[in-house]
């Protein structure tokens, strides 16, 4: 690897790793979804 | 390497790895289906094709971790360089998990719709929506899918002949993309209505152990980086101080960075010390981060050789890198010229009386 390319990867892993995880905390603990992600007209599979 | 194409290059060792990968695969759907009955109350209990979509899918994103986290830990600690080998074929098995794992929800979930639509339909029509609670979390895993379907379909060499190393490897590089997708999948999806401590710990140290590990890999990267190597000039030729003879530890190579930021693999090897274009020739791996193994510098990334003293491979194979001249100087220190000469053209390795 040539220097540009560390340079690239330590900005995307630094911010945009960084900010994936964030989301990931915010979906974890502040997102609070309605806990239904499939509508039960779709989830009638096989019972 | 480069003599020819076959369909798949498989080996005692390969067969052996793949058989592992697989039962390693059975055994996790069996501890987490089983972990599943012991850890949750009956009442509370999804019923089993649930708890099967969900052991797919986790053993997928445990697997891309395990893959990812490859990379900078062959990085930061020589001893995991092993692990790069056969990594395409972890990769590819980890799509197959994950093609299974949206089959059965595809199956599942979208396939008995009042309406009768198509599963496709209905997968895209049911949350493609980022209004209140809705987050389309089932199309960022379509998304990610896709393109580890590509990446997968096109991971042998073949293809990285056809495309080229470049486009090859940008195509590929959309690995962290399809990450990315995933973690919002996992955040939007499963996240929302598995709330045990384990899974969701799982899923949390999986996520940060690729951004903490790709982090400081970047940063150790960018630390041996402002270790430029100074140049002299001898001769109205410049020279790159790649420091003194005992830092070259037998078989394992340094990377010496020239003016331009290109990176030349010097290694001290059985018949003195050689440098060689840092780059490997099949998809621009780190060749000095690679080691000798049967006298020849071989790359981390998928085993490429070449012989230190003319940089060339040994037959049939017929690669090439450039080669650079070394000599020391009076305090015993490589110097290493910072013009490489042709590809293949043989230099004479420098000698000292304990190399």
């Amino acid at each position: 690897m040539i220097r540009s390319q560390r340079s690239w990867h330590l900005t995307i892993w630094s911010i945009g790793g960084s900010l994936v995880f964030l989301v990931f905390l915010w979906a974890l603990f502040a997102w609070g979804a309605d806990p239904a992600p499939a509508p039960d007209h779709l989830a009638g599979g096989p019972r | 390497m480069s003599h020819g194409f076959v369909t798949v290059q498989w080996s005692r060792k390969k067969l052996v790895y793949d058989l592992f990968v697989i039962l390693g695969i059975a055994a996790f759907i069996a501890g987490y289906v089983a972990l599943t009955q012991v850890a949750i109350d009956p009442a509370f209990r999804p019923e089993p094709a649930i708890v099967m979509m969900r052991a797919f899918g986790t053993c997928a994103f445990v697997m891309m971790t395990l893959i990812l986290l490859i990379g900078p830990l062959a990085r930061l600690d020589r001893r995991f360089l092993p692990l790069l080998f056969n990594r395409r074929h972890f990769g590819v098995i980890f799509t197959f998990v994950a093609i299974w794992h949206a089959k059965q929800v595809l199956d599942f979930y979208h396939a008995f719709s009042p309406e009768q639509l198509s599963k496709w339909t209905a997968l895209f029509t049911f949350d493609a929506s980022f209004t209140g609670s809705s987050m389309p979390f089932q199309l960022f895993g379509l998304a990610a899918l896709v393109i580890f379907v590509v990446m997968a379909a096109t991971s042998h060499d073949f293809w990285q002949s056809f495309l080229g190393p470049k486009v090859w490897k940008g195509l590929h590089m959309m690995v962290y993309l399809a990450w990315a997708l995933t973690v919002l999948h996992v955040a939007f999806g499963g996240l929302q209505v598995e709330h045990h401590p384990a899974w969701v710990g799982l899923m949390t140290v999986c996520v940060a152990s690729v951004v903490s590990l790709h982090t400081i890999a970047a940063f150790k990267a960018r630390a041996e980086d402002s270790l430029i190597a100074r140049s002299v000039s001898i001769d109205g030729e410049v020279w790159l101080d790649a420091g003194p003879l005992d830092r070259f530890d037998l078989d394992e190579p340094v990377s010496v960075l020239g003016e331009e930021g290109e990176s030349i693999a010097v290694v001290r090897h059985a018949g003195g010390i050689s440098a060689v274009h840092g780059v490997c020739a099949h998809q621009g791996g780190p060749l000095a981060e690679g080691r000798v193994v049967d006298g020849c510098l071989t790359c981390p990334w998928h085993g490429w050789q070449y012989r230190p003293d003319d940089g060339t491979s040994p037959p049939p194979f017929e690669e090439r890198l450039a080669t650079h001249p070394v000599r020391l100087d009076d305090r015993e220190h490589v110097l290493v010229r910072a013009e490489a000469d042709e590809p293949g053209t043989p230099q004479a390795p420098v000698r000292s009386l304990d190399v």
